[in-house]
């Protein structure tokens, strides 16, 4: 028995010993990438992989001026938060309805809702131009919330339907009997018992509206309103060569996700493995 | 309003019950309603109407700014048959998806096996190796092209300090390696998702299938393949289609890093369609494009989740 | 226990939601001005208004900031009442991006300054998104005012929708340490200019780097080297005659340029360069030299590298003849068919053609522009790079191909031209793909003629 555990905890070891390597072996562009945004040019190239010489913020402070990242991650901001809670407050019921009201034509609808997850972005995003065009919304953050919010919502409407799946009719049913009106059940009563859902939810959304690019990119014209995203893809194509300056603008654009990553990883990767396995 | 008069007489003469019944249920709906429609609206008119558009543009010929347009039915259908550059990136998406399939998914499930071992600090391995993908493939696309830079880039000066220069190549600039230069960037930014699914499907695997097995004296490579391949192939399924699903769709990493370039070697369809539509103003044209792309990922994901649903 | 954890990260994602939230609207106001353009504009409107409002390309460095703020300074102190709003932003036909903004209903910029070029203008004036001008023409005799090469190119058509702005001229920029260390001098002949290359190679310099990600960049080389090899004549039989993008002549250059890879001539990275990258490498004196128009003198001024760096015109491989920089109109004023200020657009772009104008710029050390007005011809310049540019248009300029070509030309140009420097297409293919392009233009109606 003894050396068996032995066995084992040596197994332990080599297995953590793996992929502690592998883990640093594969998260290493990250790691290079912020090295490299302390260094300056001539460092990058003529040692890499070795730590900078002074940790001086030079490059952070050139992107951030320079390369508007101040204006860019005020506008992704306002484009993600305006998403957030725009999913939160239209998903959410939709979600609700289809989970726990009984009316016609539910299956139908619902089904129609999940056809939009079928549906590549790329194959409608030209549309999308020429109508937000024709409501006089291209090139306005409003108009990339709003469709960022439009293409979010099959994926979200089905999240929260699973979610409230999970709610027992019968909490609703003697809300009803207690004469709280369908909207007031919802507010204090479903949604309080939704709240893991709702979370990832807006985890989720977070992530996809920070990160987006082809929107921003079709639907975004003065360099004023570009997002974190797009406003590095246009950093990149002004200064090319310029690797430490590139860096600092990656890593600014990369921490907003890395934080709340970090802070929510362990709800936002749950509700992703089950959201996407059910 | 001379119209509703005679409606509302005919209510006060209709009997009460029904009244109150018909009221009751136009305020059920209303309240259905309520929750549904927001949602609703928006989706449709940021989803379901350029849908129908997108079917409707395909079979015009328009610019994007004049205000007619002609219809020419299927002749757009006809001229991206006979489109050389459409068809290579076609080709260039099925190239795609085989390499994503290879890179993607046994080396994740086999990290996922590793990972699922762990007795302590599971949850920190699932974190890190989680870490490339909350990246915005903005990001994911500026690092790399950075990495590949074939003067600066880290691989490049790494093999030459080394003494292999002739191992140094421009990765994004020759035609044997910039799809799967791409593709492993690609690999790098997406692998997470799959590495949780898969962890997911391993924590619902029966333990005593593997405590069976030991009696029997099966080494590990016997169990990988008798007892845990069988048990994740619903995992396993949903993981090919959204790798297959995914590699359709890619365009956000090939637009930055590459263009489609050089000469149309990674060009797939999706950057194909974005130049005809927006820098070349074939509009309708590109739309054609878009909609087969569209058709592809949809029966690709209806025939697949039909077939998911028989074996089940 | 998990509850609460559930708790905790909801409260925290409503505390994000509010803080920030609280943010925005500050932000927003902060930044209106900017930002908001037509809640800015829809203010100015019905106030007492006297903004003109310009809409210029990126600032690629400070100089050139700089530059156009002592512009701006000279137009006020010739118009006092009238205030100058610029607007910086994509002005390229070819991303989308400038079409886009005009019809997207927002309301435009008074003048836009954007790139030139009848292909690029036309996609503009064809859907009436600019204006004629030819009323305003007449009124301020501008025909008198410009270079009689630069009104040429922009009347050919029924109606005119532009004042150029710049002439371009594009050359070999080279660096003058590189050349002196290999006792290279500047080269006035065939057999001198591929000595030279020659030379540069065997000592281990680059000679020419190239950004060929970006079309228009390879597009430019490309440019001289037909400028160089057919003569100013056959270039413009191409967009202005019957000739075609496979002629054995064309297929020659291609030929060369291809040929000029493979010895080494032009550097094998080109084909993933950027035009910035490649910018770079010229600068850094990592390369001899780049195919480049005047806009690097700014470049130059910002990295302080005026005196080791100079132009001169690729020879001509043509016995007898004088190869000219190759160019046309670079940037060109227009004005929007909904601009509301169309009165101060008149003024703007009259001060640009006055000698005023032309005193101011061409007297800063570091301007890169050669100014489109007759009132410029006489006037010389302090910058040298600029000087020598200046004096190579004296007699006329060559065509930069990317300007001339239709939309499917172009796109098969630019890709072309770089398959051409991947190795990855044969030179004839890639001018039959070039003239296929051409084709489907002239059958959607392009022509020049």
């Amino acid at each position: 028995m003894g050396t068996r555990l032995k066995q084992l905890k040596g197994s332990q070891v080599t297995l953590l010993v793996t992929l502690s390597v592998l883990l640093l072996f594969i998260t290493s562009p990250i790691f290079y990438a912020v090295l490299a945004s302390f260094k300056s040019n001539m460092e990058i190239f003529s040692s890499p992989f070795s730590l900078p010489k002074s940790w001086n913020f030079d490059n952070y402070i050139g992107a951030w001026n320079l390369g508007n990242f101040k204006t860019y991650f005020l506008n992704s901001a306002f484009i993600t938060i305006g998403g957030m809670v725009l999913v939160a407050l239209v998903a959410a019921p939709a979600g609700y309805a289809f989970a726990q009201l009984t009316f016609k034509g539910n299956n139908l609808l619902f089904y129609l809702v999940l056809l939009g997850m079928a549906l590549p972005v790329q194959a409608i995003i030209i549309p999308i131009f020429f109508q937000l065009k024709s409501m006089g919304m291209v090139d306005t953050l409003t108009g990339v919330t709003l469709v960022s919010v439009g293409l979010a919502l099959p994926f979200s409407i089905f999240l929260m339907r699973n979610t409230f799946r999970d709610v027992p009719k019968e909490l609703r049913e003697s809300a009803a009997i207690d004469g709280a009106g369908e909207w007031r059940t919802y507010w204090s009563v479903m949604l309080p018992l939704a709240k893991p859902g709702l979370v990832a939810l807006l985890i989720f959304t977070f992530m996809n509206i920070w990160n987006d690019f082809l929107l921003p990119l079709v639907l975004l014209i003065s360099q004023e309103k570009f997002t974190i995203s797009l406003g590095l893809y246009s950093f990149q194509g002004e200064q090319s060569t310029n690797f430490g300056l590139i860096f600092g603008g990656t890593v600014i654009s990369m921490i907003p996700s890395i934080i709340v990553y970090l802070i929510f990883q362990r709800s936002f990767v749950e509700g992703m493995a089950s959201g996407a396995n059910k | 309003m001379t119209q509703s008069t005679p409606l509302i007489e005919m209510d006060k003469k209709s009997v009460v019950a029904v009244n109150s019944r018909t009221k009751l249920k136009i305020k059920k709906a209303i309240t259905i309603a309520s929750f549904l429609l927001p949602g609703l609206i928006l989706y449709a008119v940021f989803m379901l109407y350029p849908m129908i558009d997108a079917v409707r543009f395909s079979f015009f010929d328009w610019d994007g700014a004049s205000p007619s347009m002609n219809f020419v039915g299927f002749e757009n259908y006809v001229q991206l048959t006979k489109d050389d550059i459409f068809l290579k990136s076609l080709g260039h998406n099925l190239l795609w998806v085989l390499l994503s399939l290879t890179l993607m998914v046994v080396p994740t499930l086999v990290l996922a096996v590793l990972i699922s071992r762990v007795k302590k600090g599971k949850m920190f391995f699932r974190a890190g190796f989680y870490l490339p993908s909350v990246l915005s493939l903005a990001v994911v696309g500026v690092l790399w092209s950075k990495i590949y830079d074939p003067m600066m880039g880290p691989i490049n000066v790494f093999l030459k300090s080394i003494g292999l220069e002739s191992l140094a190549k421009n990765w994004l600039g020759e035609p044997l390696f910039v799809i799967p230069a791409l593709v492993i960037a690609s690999t790098w930014a997406f692998y997470g998702l799959y590495l949780i699914l898969f962890l997911a499907g391993l924590q619902s695997i029966d333990y005593s299938l593997y405590e069976a097995a030991d009696i029997d004296g099966a080494g590990p490579i016997r169990k990988f393949w008798n007892i845990t391949i069988p048990s994740l192939r619903n995992t396993l399924n949903v993981v090919i289609s959204m790798v297959i699903i995914h590699a359709l769709k890619g365009f956000a990493l090939i637009w930055i890093m590459t263009q489609g370039g050089p000469f149309y070697m990674s060009e797939l369809v999706s950057t194909y369609v974005y130049k005809a539509a927006f820098s070349m103003n074939k509009v309708s044209y590109a739309t054609a494009g878009s909609v087969v792309l569209g058709i592809i990922v949809i029966a690709f994901t209806i025939s697949f989740n039909y077939y998911r649903e028989r074996t089940e | 226990m998990k509850g609460n954890k559930h708790k905790i990260s909801f409260l925290l994602v409503l505390l994000m939601i509010l803080t920030t939230a609280c943010q925005s609207p500050t932000s927003s106001s902060e930044d209106q001005t900017k930002k908001d353009s037509k809640e800015v504009k829809n203010e100015s409107a019905s106030g007492n208004d006297h903004v003109l409002d310009l809409m210029i390309p990126n600032y690629y460095n400070d100089v050139e900031k700089q530059q156009w703020a002592s512009v701006v300074e000279k137009f006020n102190e010739i118009n006092p009442d009238i205030e100058v709003n610029i607007t910086n932003g994509d002005v390229q036909v070819e991303s989308g991006k400038l079409p886009t903004l005009l019809q997207s209903g927002i309301e435009p910029p008074d003048v836009i300054l954007m790139n030139a070029g009848p292909g690029r203008v036309s996609i503009l004036s064809d859907v009436n998104l600019i204006q004629p001008l030819n009323n305003l023409y007449e009124k301020n005799k501008w025909k008198d005012d410009l270079r009689t090469f630069a009104y040429d190119l922009i009347s050919k058509g029924e109606n005119i929708y532009e004042v150029p702005h710049m002439i371009d001229t594009i050359g070999m920029f080279y660096n003058k340490d590189i050349f002196k260390q290999n006792g290279v001098e500047v080269p006035t002949n065939k057999n001198e200019f591929l000595k030279a290359l020659q030379t540069l190679k065997d000592e281990g310099v680059a000679p020419i780097t190239v950004g060929a990600r970006n079309g228009y960049a390879i597009g430019w080389i490309f440019g001289v080297m037909m400028e160089s090899v057919m003569g100013t004549e056959q270039v413009e039989e191409l967009f202005y005659g019957d000739g075609k993008w496979n002629d054995p002549k064309v297929v020659e250059v291609a030929e060369m340029i291809a040929d000029w890879v493979e010895k080494g001539y032009i550097t094998k990275e080109s084909v993933t360069q950027t035009q910035p990258d490649s910018k770079f490498r010229f600068l850094s004196k990592q390369a001899a030299i780049e195919a480049e128009g005047t806009y690097l003198i700014t470049d130059l001024a910002d990295q302080k590298l005026e005196d080791s760096v100079n132009m001169f015109m690729m020879p001509s491989f043509v016995d007898g003849d004088v190869a000219q920089p190759v160019g046309g109109i670079g940037l060109t004023w227009v004005v929007p068919t909904k601009a509301k200020d169309v009165e101060y657009a008149e003024k703007w772009m009259d001060f640009i053609l006055s000698e005023d104008y032309s005193n101011i710029v061409l007297n800063l050390p570091d301007y890169n522009f050669i100014p489109a007005s007759k009132a410029s011809e006489n006037i010389e310049p302090v910058g040298d790079v600029l000087k020598t540019a200046m004096k190579s248009i004296e007699d006329g300029s060559g065509y930069n191909p990317s300007v001339f070509m239709g939309v499917e030309a172009k796109e098969a140009y630019y890709q072309n031209l770089q398959g051409l420097v991947g190795g990855l297409v044969t030179p004839q293919e890639a001018m039959d793909n070039i003239e296929k392009g051409a084709e489907k233009d002239r059958a959607n109606g392009f022509s020049l003629k």
